[in-house]
Formats: C-alpha cells, sequence, structure tokens
C-alpha cells in the first residue's frame, strides 16, 4: 500500500463560494425535517467496525453523530433507509440547487483541481494496475461535470452511469454512456466491470458495507475502484469537530478515520493498493473558521502557528499531514484480487 | 500442481528472509537447511537442519536457495544445477566476473534449471512503481541515473566476512553497491564504458570502504553512483532524470526502517518563465508502507518453474553484465 503527497494549489473558495455554501446548509437544514422524520430512522452500530461503544457525540441539524470508541469513526445514528436518502438527493432543494447552480458556479476550478486530478488517477492507476480494463462504472456522482471527463477517457472502450439522481438533461448530454438508473447496489447486480469509481458516495450511503461489497461482486478479478471520502481522522476535523462546516447529513453519514476504513476495505475482501490524503485546504479551513468566529476556541498552538508563521511554513504543515495521512481528504485505490 | 520441495544452504540474516517466504508460499516445501553454525542450527526447530550440503542432498528436492557467503556460492550453484536442481542465488553472484561466469556455464549446460539471482531492490514498492512509470513512455526517455547507496558499519564491521576479501571478493561496492548498479541497469540497460575511484576512508580494511563509479552507454546515458560503508546515516537515493521530468527513489523499507521510509519523488519539468519557475517544478510523493519485495521476487522464480518459462527478472545475464561494470571498476580504479 502506498499514499501520495501532492501540494496544489486552491483555496476553499474556489471550489464553495461562501454564499453559496450558506444557501446550500440553509436548505439542508430545511430540507431534513421534510425529508427524514425522526419516526423512519434507523439505529446502526459502527459502518467500519460494527462496535457500538461511544467515544463521543453531538448533534447537527437534528441529527445525531456518534464516535466510535474503537474505530473512531463517526456516524449518523439513528439514520435514514437508502431509499429516503435517494428521494432526498434526487428532490431536495439543497440538492437541486447543488447539481443546478452551485456546482456551476466554479465549475472551471473544479475541472482543473479536481476533475482532472481524478482522471489521472483513474487512466495512470488503471494502465499500472489492470492495463486491460475495457469497462468503467461510475456510482452516485454529485457532480456532472466530471461526466464530461470521464466521457473523454479514450481507453475504455463501455463507460457505465449508475446513479438514481442525474437529471435527464445531464442524462442527454452523456449519449455513449450506459445509464443506469438505479441505486448503485441495484444498479450493479449481474454486472462484470473492469473498473468502479466512487466519488464521495459512501459517505451519504446508509448502508457502506452493502454498497462495497456490492461493487466487489461486480468487479472483473483484478478490477480497481477508486474512491474518494472525506475523513474524520484528518486535521480540519478533528480540530473542529462539530463545529466543521464539512460535517454535515446527509451527505456525510459516515466519517470514516482512517483505521476505520482500513477495516471496512480489508471486510470486503478487497486489497488496497492506495490510500492518501491529498488534501490541501485542512489548515486554511481551520484559519477560516478560526476568522469567521472568534468564540471557537482551537487549540494555542494551532493558532500561533496561523498568525506567526508563513505561507511556507503552512505549506509545510499540509504536506506533513499529506505524508501521514492526517488530511480529512481522502482517496483509495482498491483491487479485486485476482 | 505437486509442491517444489526447497533446500535452503546458510542460515544467516538472508537465509532466514527465505526461509520466512518459503514458509508461507504453498507452492513450496522446505526440506531443511544447512548451516555449519552450531548455534543458528539449534535455533531452527521446526525443520529438518544439516550440516553439510551432502547431507542435504540426501533428501529429495528440487530447489536450492543458496544464501552462503560468496565464495561458497558458485560451487553450491554449479553443483546443485549439475544434480538438475533449480537454483536462488543471492547476490552478488560470486567475488568476481570469473565466479559468475563458471555459473552461466553450469546454467547453459542444464537447460532445464532455472537460475535466479537475489537482485531484491527490483521488487521494492518504489523501484516498481519508477520502473512503471519509465516504461510508460510518458515522461520521455531516461537522460541520466545518480545513486547514493551507503551504510555507516558497526563495531564489528571490520571482523565480517564481507570485508575479508577471499571470502567476499571485494568491498562495499560489491556487497551493497552491487544493488544500485543493478538499477542503473534496469533503467539504461547496459553501459560499456566504467571509471571509478575507490577509497580506504575510514575503516582498516583490506577492501574498499567507498567506491564513485561514473558509467556511459552508447545510448548517451550517463551515470554517477557513490557506494560507501562510511555515511554515518543510512541512505539509498536513486535519481533518473528523463527528457519531461524526474523520479527521485529514496529510503527503503527494511527491517529496521534505517534507511528511511520509502518514497517515490515525480516532478514534471515545467515552461514556466524561468524567473517565477526557479526550477522548482510541483511534486508527487508516493509513500510506500509494505515491502513485498521478498515475496515478489520468490514468486517470479517459482512461476518460472511451474509454467517452464525463463528468467527474465534477475536472470544470469542481469548478474553477469553487472558483475563485468564492478569487474570494469575496480580494474579501473587501480590504475
Amino acid at each position: 500500500m502506498h499514499n501520495i503527497v501532492y501540494m496544489d494549489e486552491f483555496h476553499e473558495g474556489d471550489l464553495k463560494p461562501l454564499e453559496g455554501l450558506r444557501k446550500y446548509f440553509q436548505l439542508i437544514k430545511e430540507g431534513i425535517p421534510e425529508f427524514f422524520p425522526k419516526s423512519e430512522l434507523n439505529e446502526c452500530s459502527c459502518p467500519a467496525c460494527s462496535q457500538s461503544k461511544i467515544a463521543a457525540e453531538f448533534t447537527k441539524y437534528g441529527m445525531r453523530y456518534i464516535e466510535c470508541e474503537s474505530c473512531n469513526s463517526l456516524w449518523v445514528s439513528p439514520r435514514p433507509s437508502e431509499i429516503a436518502l435517494i428521494r432526498y438527493f434526487e428532490e431536495s432543494k439543497a440538492e437541486i440547487f447543488w447539481r443546478n447552480e452551485f456546482i456551476h458556479m466554479t465549475d472551471r476550478k473544479r475541472k482543473e483541481k479536481i476533475l482532472q486530478p481524478w482522471i489521472r488517477w483513474i487512466t495512470e492507476s488503471t494502465q499500472e494496475y489492470y492495463a486491460n480494463a475495457r469497462s468503467i462504472a461510475d456510482i452516485h456522482t454529485k457532480q456532472p461535470v466530471y461526466l464530461d471527463e470521464l466521457q473523454k477517457i479514450e481507453r475504455f472502450q463501455e463507460k457505465v452511469l449508475i446513479s438514481p439522481f442525474l437529471s435527464q438533461t445531464v442524462l442527454k448530454e452523456h449519449p455513449s454512456m450506459r445509464v443506469f438508473q438505479e441505486p448503485a447496489i441495484e444498479g450493479l447486480e449481474n454486472q462484470q466491470l473492469d473498473v468502479i469509481t466512487v466519488f464521495d458516495g459512501l459517505g451519504m450511503t446508509a448502508d457502506p458495507f452493502a454498497l462495497l461489497s456490492a461493487i466487489f461482486s461486480a468487479l472483473a478479478p483484478g478490477g480497481l475502484c477508486f474512491l474518494t471520502t472525506t475523513l474524520i481522522s484528518g486535521f480540519d476535523l478533528q480540530t473542529l469537530w462539530d463545529a466543521a462546516e464539512n460535517i454535515h447529513p446527509p451527505t456525510r453519514l459516515n466519517i470514516f478515520s482512517d483505521t476505520g476504513l482500513l477495516t471496512l476495505v480489508q471486510k470486503t475482501g478487497f486489497e488496497c493498493i492506495e490510500f492518501s490524503t491529498p488534501g490541501v485546504l485542512d489548515l486554511e479551513i481551520v484559519a477560516a473558521e478560526q476568522q469567521k468566529n472568534s468564540s471557537n476556541s482551537i487549540p494555542r498552538f494551532i493558532a500561533y502557528l496561523l498568525k506567526h508563521r508563513d505561507e511556507n511554513t503552512h505549506k509545510a504543515f499540509q504536506e506533513f499531514l499529506q505524508a501521514h495521512r492526517l488530511s480529512s481528504y481522502g482517496r483509495l485505490l482498491l483491487r479485486k484480487p485476482t | 500442481m505437486s509442491k517444489l520441495r526447497c533446500g535452503i544452504v546458510g542460515y544467516g540474516y538472508m537465509g532466514e528472509i527465505r526461509k520466512r517466504v518459503i514458509d508461507s508460499m504453498h507452492e513450496l516445501e522446505l526440506v531443511g537447511v544447512v548451516e555449519t553454525v552450531v548455534k543458528k542450527r539449534e535455533s531452527l526447530q521446526d525443520c529438518p537442519v544439516f550440516e553439510t550440503f551432502d547431507q542435504l542432498l540426501e533428501e529429495t528436492f528440487d530447489v536450492v536457495f543458496v544464501a552462503t557467503p560468496n565464495s561458497y556460492a558458485p560451487e553450491l550453484c554449479i553443483r546443485s544445477m549439475d544434480l538438475g536442481k533449480h537454483v536462488f542465488c543471492e547476490k552478488p553472484p560470486g567475488r568476481n566476473l570469473q565466479d559468475i561466469q563458471a555459473i552461466a556455464e553450469a546454467e547453459k549446460r542444464n537447460p532445464s534449471c532455472k537460475l535466479m539471482f537475489g537482485f531484491n531492490h527490483r521488487f521494492h514498492p518504489a523501484v516498481l512503481k519508477a520502473k512503471s512509470i519509465v516504461d510508460s513512455g510518458n515522461m520521455g526517455k531516461v537522460l541520466s541515473l545518480r545513486g547514493l547507496y551507503g551504510k555507516s558499519g558497526g563495531k564489528n564491521f571490520p571482523q565480517s566476512w564481507r570485508n575479508d576479501r577471499t571470502i567476499s571478493g571485494g568491498g562495499i561496492l560489491l556487497d551493497q553497491g552491487i544493488h544500485m548498479l543493478d538499477l542503473f541497469r534496469l533503467f539504461c540497460g547496459d553501459f560499456e564504458s566504467v571509471k571509478c575511484f575507490t577509497s580506504h576512508a575510514y575503516w582498516n580494511l583490506e577492501v574498499e570502504d567507498n567506491a564513485f563509479v561514473l558509467l556511459a552507454n552508447q545510448k548517451g546515458q550517463n551515470a554517477i553512483f557513490h557506494s560507501s560503508a562510511t555515511l554515518w546515516k543510512h541512505a539509498f537515493r536513486l535519481e533518473i532524470t528523463m527528457e519531461e521530468g524526474y523520479l527521485f527513489v529514496e529510503g527503503l523499507l527494511s527491517k529496521t526502517g534505517s534507511y528511511g521510509r520509502e518514497r517515490l519523488t515525480v516532478g514534471k519539468r515545467q515552461f514556466e518563465d524561468e524567473i517565477e519557475a526557479l526550477g522548482n517544478p510541483a511534486e508527487e510523493i508516493f509513500y510506500f508502507d509494505r515491502d513485498l519485495s521478498w515475496e515478489l521476487e520468490v514468486k517470479a522464480f517459482v512461476q518460472s518453474i511451474m509454467n517452464n518459462q525463463p528468467i527474465v527478472v534477475s536472470s544470469s545475464t542481469d548478474a553477469l553484465k553487472v558483475m563485468e561494470i564492478i569487474d570494469q571498476a575496480y580494474k579501473n580504479a587501480q590504475h
């Protein structure tokens, strides 16, 4: 297993403009009681290691986040069912705003800084680990621009899209892709695929183990799964904890720790080729949160580092986080054993 | 398919590693270990132990792992192949060019026997990744190589058989530096021109404790290598400069971790304004956590035997070619 360190240069605001983000969060707050009545939520144990002992807990937008005493993953319990979640991602005002307006505010930067590196990661790693791969499927993407990039990759003869919540407009723009407008687990049934990508999908599913198992079954022996997810073991989330804006339901129902995520991966039978945390925004997010809300106390050392050290030191600190898998943006490359 | 029955000759540092790998592979079965040192023999409780190779030969087996000091390796390899055994021999492949030539002759007269050498660094994760990038062609051709491989030596270093010329055949260049020279060949192929300086900088040894090797080939590629037993901080660094960027392999996953975290740095050449870019492009660094090199190389060997395919990595040709470089280096250093 390896991890990569890559210090690209961009800012949180380049990808998530503040005004848009505020509106998105407001819509989430309004949508949660409407889509997820408390009586329909289900209790669950840690989605990574199945343990139930609680180390800490807090409430966000009316939902309870629990920290696992065993693997330190963070999860929402009680939580909505997969059906309720899909309806939310399809119909809620927050998600409609996200895919029709918010995501397009930063298309260019997102494409350059997030999507193209993903494409490079997929093409280079597929070349290295599964050169004969012919098919690729994407699951539950919330980023239509990603499909534009995916469509351009020439090395895959067959491109599949599995998502119940993409608009007809988006689907029409990608005619070369075989589309299954179904939840991932159903859409993966009876498939035989070489490569599957799940960008941020693991955080928002009611049952991550079931999703990973379905991916495992759908892959050919030696097949690859490219996965990104938010990690609670990352610096900004550990520092800001319940004040972190990136912790919010229902997009982030499962926020794994590095240990928890590896436990989950091992349970499904995958071999982990790469586990990296190539995030570049951890320190910047903490700094921004401190500026925005000075009543949020952050550790004195971090405050000192932010105030009394220059950009180069901040960059070196972020690089340290990456090198030791301590950023909150995680990416994994998994392989189904032959 | 039935298991390949194996024997190990020599139960030092490498013999122990080979035993661990053999024990872990379902394709292999260990029939016994030959070791001359009583204490080491006594430490082995879970398999038959022999004092001599002849005693091992009374058993029925297919494969010999030769993990002895250099002077014993040629005879063991040759005898084993003449008896129809497949041979996996640790590096270096003998003390000098004549030793490997004799081994290669034995291989020729026993075409059914597979012969592989323990150029283990080829299977290290950072090297494999670097090789994959080079082979992809995305970064153009290799222009040059620069290597540093060194250790500090400990209190008993001068007494080690590795520094007794009659047993080892050479100093740090042959013992440890051979790995780097083998990697130079992996990335650039053969080098026809070899220059070398050796020194006895610190340790009072009959063999060199430092070697500085300069190489060139007909493709116009140059390489420079410093092999040292006086690096008080253990170091492994291979720099591969290419047309479109560079790769640095640094650190090695090892039992003690003393060579540092194994990593590969990938930098792409930038065509920015020179005043602004200052030759400092953004880099991607791969850190590696698991060393499967021992398993991978034995697996490659076993697959060659089971599928009756030629040895393509760490073959006798690789061994012969790298020993030719070392032979030329030592000869050049004497002038």
